[in-house]
């Protein structure tokens, strides 16, 4: 197949013999097409051996059956299509540093990140952090020269920063509520209903809620959390719930906790609706629960309080008093 | 050719920054195994290169090298997975030797490595031509383009291919 000593061939080569090879696979090709192929081919020995590159590309794109060939690359395009544009940002901002001088195309990156009911994400973040993703959110990922920034649209989030050297970028977090900024550490933030929560589990943040202007802002520290609105702190500093951020081990922790206020907590991850029976609202239950399967949650609920499970069809049940 | 490297050269390049390399990628992949499988690539890409003491940024020149390989990683994982999706999915069972199946995967990776320097509509046009078999003609009826541009766009194609091939 290939000739004893290989030529470099240039692009205009290639491109001529690609050229030959669609004109004399055209139907209407004609003798005078052949001759004049005839003629390229013996013109030069680069002009062979490009030819020959053709044939061996030809037969090797020949060897595919054509039914398996297709859907896979079909599929497998489609698969990074969705994937790759994080995977881009996830690499480019890695030099990101670097990227601040050298104002590389990739200076500005943001890629969105979605989760669906009961669904929950593990990312690397592009400076060596990482980023878990709950149930139900919506966030973009936008890194840009000055700043690290998530935006957080609806959902829960835990995020784990990471030192950005050299360029030392802040991290910041935004919810419609405000502003969140990270001081080298390990937090999480949920937005839903007109209302942020942060918790720390590590070091401290500062919160700036969206209508403060610009007042000083709100320090929490390890251990606490806090909830607020655009307009107002909700919740002052307060000890963080335990298992606050059991959810990224894939967990639900509830000590000593109201039915009702599990079972909404549990309906965030699980699609359909989720009722509770006034009657049963004000039993309490601790326990660690497996988000993976709700059904066994709610199973287990059946099996260990007076209640019993109505289900109207998979994506409709009601907690209610066990009859009799 | 220059004598590629000093072996002093690589030596240090090698330690100054494996550590450093292997946990950046680690923060990448979020797993250490492709982790360090992705670092010693990285340098025996380096020593198949060019001489590593005239790299003047290491940590930039490593990191470059080690996002295309990742890059590819992630191409071919997703070219096995569709392949094997596809064959999964076939009314009849069909058996394929292991080393038939390197090939093939070979070749798709390849083509798909080419297709990303494609625009679409020479994409598109070059798989109906390669895969589906119309002709040219069928081919400007269905995308409502004369046979010339089908042409234009497959000549492109086609070259696009041989430029990454190899003789």
């Amino acid at each position: 197949m290939a000739p004893p000593t290989t030529l470099e061939l240039p692009t205009d080569v290639l491109e001529a013999a690609a050229h030959w090879y669609v004109q004399l696979a055209d139907s209407e090709a004609d003798a005078a097409d052949k001759r004049a192929w005839q003629d390229w081919l013996n013109a030069d020995a680069r002009h062979r051996q490009a030819w020959a590159r053709m044939q061996a590309l030809q037969q090797r794109l020949g060897g595919l059956d054509r039914g398996i060939a297709l859907p896979t690359l079909k599929a497998a395009r489609a698969d990074r299509r969705r994937t790759v544009k994080l995977l881009v940002l996830l690499l480019a901002s890695g030099t990101a540093g670097l990227a601040v001088r050298d104002t590389a195309p990739w200076q500005r990156m943001t890629a969105g990140v979605r989760t669906g009911t009961g669904e929950r994400r593990s990312l690397a973040l592009a400076d060596g952090g990482t980023l878990e993703v709950n149930t139900g959110t919506a966030l973009d990922i936008d890194y840009g020269p000055a700043l690290r920034l998530l935006r957080l649209h609806a959902g829960e989030i835990l995020v784990s920063t990471a030192p950005d050297l050299p360029a030392r970028r802040p991290f910041e977090v935004h919810t419609p509520q405000g502003r969140i900024r990270a001081l080298g550490t390990r937090f999480s933030v949920r937005s839903e209903e007109g209302r942020s929560e942060v918790a720390v589990l590590e070091h401290a943040v500062e919160i700036h809620p969206a209508g403060a202007g610009g007042s000083a802002p709100l320090r929490l520290e390890a251990g606490q959390r806090a909830m607020f609105s655009a307009e107002s702190i909700l919740v002052p500093p307060t000890a963080l719930a335990p298992g606050q951020a059991a959810w990224a081990e894939g967990k639900l922790i509830a000590i000593d906790q109201r039915l009702e206020d599990f079972l909404a907590e549990l309906s965030r991850y699980r699609p359909g609706l989720l009722l509770c029976d006034p009657a049963v609202a004000g039993l309490r239950l601790s326990g660690a629960f497996r988000l993976a399967d709700t059904d066994a949650v709610l199973d287990n609920l059946a099996a260990s309080l007076p209640v019993q499970l109505r289900y109207r069809t998979r994506y409709w049940v009601r907690v209610e008093a066990r009859q009799g | 050719m220059p004598p590629a490297h000093t072996p002093d050269a690589i030596t240090h390049l090698y330690q100054d920054h494996h550590g450093w390399l292997q946990h950046w990628l680690r923060g990448k992949l979020g797993n250490a195994s492709d982790a360090a499988d992705l670092a010693h690539d990285t340098f025996l890409r380096v020593l198949a290169g060019r001489n590593a003491a005239s790299i003047l940024e290491p940590r930039k020149y490593l990191a470059t090298i080690a996002k295309g390989l990742v890059v590819d990683r992630f191409r071919r994982r997703a070219i096995e997975d569709a392949y094997l999706a596809t064959l999964a999915a076939l009314p009849e069972p069909v058996s394929i030797s292991l080393e038939t199946r390197a090939v093939i995967i070979e070749t798709l990776l390849a083509i798909d490595r080419m297709l990303d320097e494609l625009g679409p509509r020479s994409r598109e046009i070059f798989l109906l031509a390669q895969f589906e078999g119309l002709s040219y003609p069928e081919i400007g009826a269905r995308l409502g383009v004369s046979v010339t541009t089908v042409k234009k766009h497959l000549v492109r194609a086609l070259a696009s291919c041989l430029a990454l091939a190899a003789d």
